[in-house]
């Protein structure tokens, strides 16, 4: 091999000549070339392009020692038939799995591979950054070998921009898709938690984490009273009122209530915001069914009023009080002072009975509430909805994570089901007034 | 023709004739034979201290297989399931840029950090005047740039030396041709042939008589990235091709058509997608349009894909590209093990357009608009033709008619 290094040419040989036997190819060499003829040969007969169904992922929130990673292992050891993937996440900046996760395949060559730990039902990867997208992706190269994937962030990560680059447009056939966003609390320590004071309105990450939630699990509950966690349950409730409460100890569920739900897929995703959901997945329903009876519980009337912004509102800090009809047009509502507790999570639902809404007059206002940045802005976590929409026989379905959302069509609405649209927003410094009075001005022309 | 010479007569790669010889190095690595071929022992020995290069893979010296995303050579094609017809050719080593050229952080370590670590990654930039006014002249150089790589586009001619001439054309305005070294990527233009959806890399590849290939010419110049592409003709090219080539432009173009302030980032999917689905093409997913200025690639993210979900609303000021790839057969891409060059799925080929743009009050501005110098497109050229030749052939038509 010395040879390529000699000063002096070798004699020519004639261009007849053939290899000589037992010579070896360069070790650099990646293939060898009479085995793979370069010129003439037919491309590949085209096989017929498979479905490809992406793996789901949840991710998996909550506070410094809530219990995910008693989760995780438990997750890892339960039977429940998925061969799980799960992920570490040492999150520093979390803006930077959204911008690896868009910006593949820009990314340099990664090894994660050799961080891959096998476990009982799966492996565990300790990596940082955006090491967790190249290793989510070469993790995806042997998807024989997982059904499933778990992403555990730090403590104190704010998992929209994870939730918001995982949850991919469908189009792009990712061989990962986000399925269910999970926040567990610890019951001990969640109310002081969530009651602890940021400086310059800067946001409580325990709220933040409660209001991306599709599930929380309310933990330790061995170590609080029925009291207190019923108290705990309503304070979730009056921040993510959408989100399913499933109460354990040691995170020992049942596990279809966090795997599997379908929640982000376009095509399976069950009807939201309190639709009663007839059949779904396994799981899904189940799921799908604890958050509907949350949400027609504050969907009753004035249920509202037992959120803290409400409560906080009626407590003398405004002047107004509530509107809950959509319709009114009373200029008192508007301008209101924000008081400190603006800065609290909250969730606002508007009910919208009747009148049909203007698609897209609706995605313009979406556009405008959830992009422009003005000095007043909500700060939106999530949005969910159930719209009535104008021309349309088929139910829409609304979801919205961080900063995107997709509006999907659902089912037809059966004959004789009151029409009616509901659109549900989990964020900080939302006004009910204000965003009950822009949706009104989305509604079709009568 | 050209394949006959490869098959049969061999030239000597020293002088060009006929070859006899081989060398036996090359014959022992089991290399190609296209440059292992000599006619006589004298131009053998004469080439030896250039020829030796081929034995050992290096980035610098020789041609080679690309390999580990422009981070490896390697001297044999490697194994792959090749999606069409097409394989890649060896390349050359990184041309020289001079010292005096301003260079992007990348030029040194092949990684843009400070791209990578920009707020501009998330934040869509409102573009200053002087922005706006170092954009418009970077776009500027890259249409002229483009435009000499098209003149040159002919049967015989190969990618390397489309490189070579963007290269050069590029240094030659005092511009640093910003592919080159970007996350490794080896040379200074993108080549993509017939199948070959974007990224592909200049090789030795001569262009054959019917094929198509996309340039995709960037530049970096006083501190701002311009970027453009188009779609030409080699010769004569069937016609499914060309109205490939034609609906891709049209994508585009319509595509342009709704870019002004207020316009959802996302309604660009939906009108290229319409558009091509008329025709029975299909629109990559994978490759997306992108913001540019200071930075080669930064927000926002601009999918060609109908029911995207991309976020933002066009405002005055903002600066970025459409780059719509187009497939005569299905969407999908697989990406050859170079790391860059992103092929069709089913082997059906690809075309693809780009230009820059700035949102103004009205509408939106063309930075890397064609000029009148500019070469014509393939319907451009067919139309002066019948321009030429049209009075006698509308005369000729009336006559048939009457």
């Amino acid at each position: 091999m010395s040879s390529s290094d000699d000063e002096l040419p070798p004699e020519a040989v004639p261009l007849s000549a053939a290899p000589t036997s037992g010579s070896a190819p360069a070790a650099t060499a990646a293939g060898d070339l009479d085995a793979q003829p370069t010129s003439g040969a037919k491309p590949a007969a085209a096989t017929p392009p498979q479905p490809i169904t992406a793996v789901p992922v949840t991710l998996i929130t909550g506070y410094l020692g809530a219990g995910k990673t008693t989760l995780v292992n438990w997750v890892l050891t339960a039977r429940h038939g998925y061969r799980c993937a799960v992920l570490l996440n040492e999150i520093a900046d979390s803006a930077d799995i959204e911008r690896a996760l868009v910006k593949e395949p820009e990314g340099r060559d990664a090894s994660p591979l050799a961080e891959w730990t096998e476990l009982e039902n799966g492996c565990i990867c300790c990596s940082a950054k955006n090491d967790m997208v190249k290793a989510l992706e070469s993790l995806m190269q042997q998807r024989d070998r997982f059904d499933y994937v778990l992403i555990e962030t730090t403590g104190l990560a704010n998992p929209g921009p994870v939730a918001a680059a995982l949850w991919t447009d469908e189009q792009l056939e990712s061989s990962v898709c986000l399925d269910c966003i999970v926040t567990v609390v610890d019951a001990r320590h969640i109310r002081r938690q969530l009651a602890d004071p940021r400086p310059d309105g800067a946001v409580n990450e325990a709220q933040q984490q409660v209001a991306f939630a599709d599930v929380v699990l309310l933990n330790k509950t061995d170590l609080a009273s029925e009291a207190e966690l019923a108290e705990i349950e309503a304070e979730i409730r009056g921040m993510n009122a959408e989100a399913g409460i499933t109460r354990c100890q040691r995170c020992q569920i049942d596990l279809s209530r966090i795997l599997n739900t379908g929640l982000y897929s376009a095509s399976t995703r069950p009807a939201a915001a309190g639709e009663p959901q007839g059949s779904g997945g396994s799981g899904g329903a189940d799921q799908q069914a604890a958050a509907s009876q949350a949400a027609v519980t504050q969907g009753a009337g004035g249920a509202e009023r037992k959120q803290p912004q409400q409560q906080a509102c009626s407590d003398g800090s405004r002047e107004d009080a509530p509107c809950s009809n959509p319709q009114c047009g009373d200029p008192n509502h508007h301008h209101h002072e924000h008081s400190v507790h603006d800065a609290r999570v909250g969730t606002v639902t508007i009910h919208l009975p009747g009148a049909p809404l203007d698609l897209s007059r609706l995605r313009c206002w979406l556009d405008t509430l959830l992009w422009e940045e003005t000095a007043d802005a909500a700060d939106l976590f999530r949005i969910k909805g159930l719209l009535h929409v104008a021309g349309s026989a088929r139910k829409h379905i609304l979801q919205g994570v961080h900063e995107i959302y997709d509006i999907v069509e659902g089912p037809q609405w059966a004959a004789g089901e009151p029409r009616a649209s509901k659109l549900v927003f989990i964020g900080r410094r939302l006004r009910r007034d204000a965003l009950a009075a822009d949706l009104a001005a989305c509604l079709a022309e009568q | 023709m050209a394949d006959a010479e490869m098959a049969e007569g061999l030239l000597c790669a020293t002088c060009q004739q006929p070859a006899k010889l081989q060398c036996p190095r090359c014959l022992e690595l089991n290399l190609e034979k296209d440059l292992a071929a000599f006619c006589s022992q004298e131009c053998f020995k004469a080439s030896w201290a250039e020829h030796k290069k081929l034995h050992k893979p290096s980035a610098t010296e020789g041609w080679h297989y690309c390999t580990r995303r422009g981070a490896g050579r390697s001297l044999n094609m490697p194994e792959f399931k090749w999606t069409g017809e097409l394989r890649p050719a060896r390349i050359g080593p990184m041309r020289p840029i001079p010292d005096h050229i301003p260079k992007p952080d990348y030029y040194a370590t092949g990684y843009p950090a400070s791209e990578m670590e920009s707020r501009q990654q998330h934040q869509v930039k409102i573009r200053t005047e002087k922005d706006i006014a170092g954009i418009r002249e970077a776009c500027r150089l890259g249409r002229l740039v483009l435009d000499k790589a098209h003149a040159a586009i002919k049967p015989g001619v190969c990618t390397d030396e489309i490189d070579r001439i963007v290269h050069e054309a590029t240094i030659e305005f005092g511009a640093y041709p910003s592919p080159y070294n970007y996350f490794n990527f080896p040379k200074s233009v993108c080549t993509s042939i017939n199948e070959i959806i974007c990224h592909g890399i200049p090789d030795r590849r001569p262009l054959q008589e019917g094929d198509i290939v996309n340039v995709d010419v960037s530049v970096y110049y006083k501190g701002y990235h311009g970027d453009l592409n188009e779609t030409f003709v080699v010769g004569e090219v069937d016609e499914r091709s060309k109205e490939l080539i034609k609906v891709t432009h049209d994508c585009l173009h319509k595509a342009i058509a709704i870019c002004k302030p207020g316009t959802p980032y996302r309604d660009i999917g939906e009108v290229i997608t319409k558009h091509a689905k008329q025709f029975g093409m299909s629109v990559v997913r994978t490759y997306c349009g992108h913001g540019i200025g200071e930075f080669f690639h930064c927000a926002p993210n601009v999918p060609h894909y109908a029911k995207n979900k991309a976020k933002g609303t066009m405002k005055v000021g903002e600066i970025f590209t459409i780059e719509p790839m187009i497939n005569l057969g299905l969407h999908r891409d697989k990406t050859w093990p170079d790391g860059w060059t992103s092929a069709t799925e089913d082997g059906e080929r690809s075309a693809q357009f780009e230009h820059t743009l700035l949102i103004t009050p009205t509408g939106c501005e063309l930075l890397t608009a064609r000029l009148p110098t500019s070469p014509p497109l393939w319907w451009e050229k067919e139309e002066q033709q019948a321009a030429k030749g049209g009075g006698d052939a509308a005369a000729a038509a009336a006559v048939g008619a009457s």
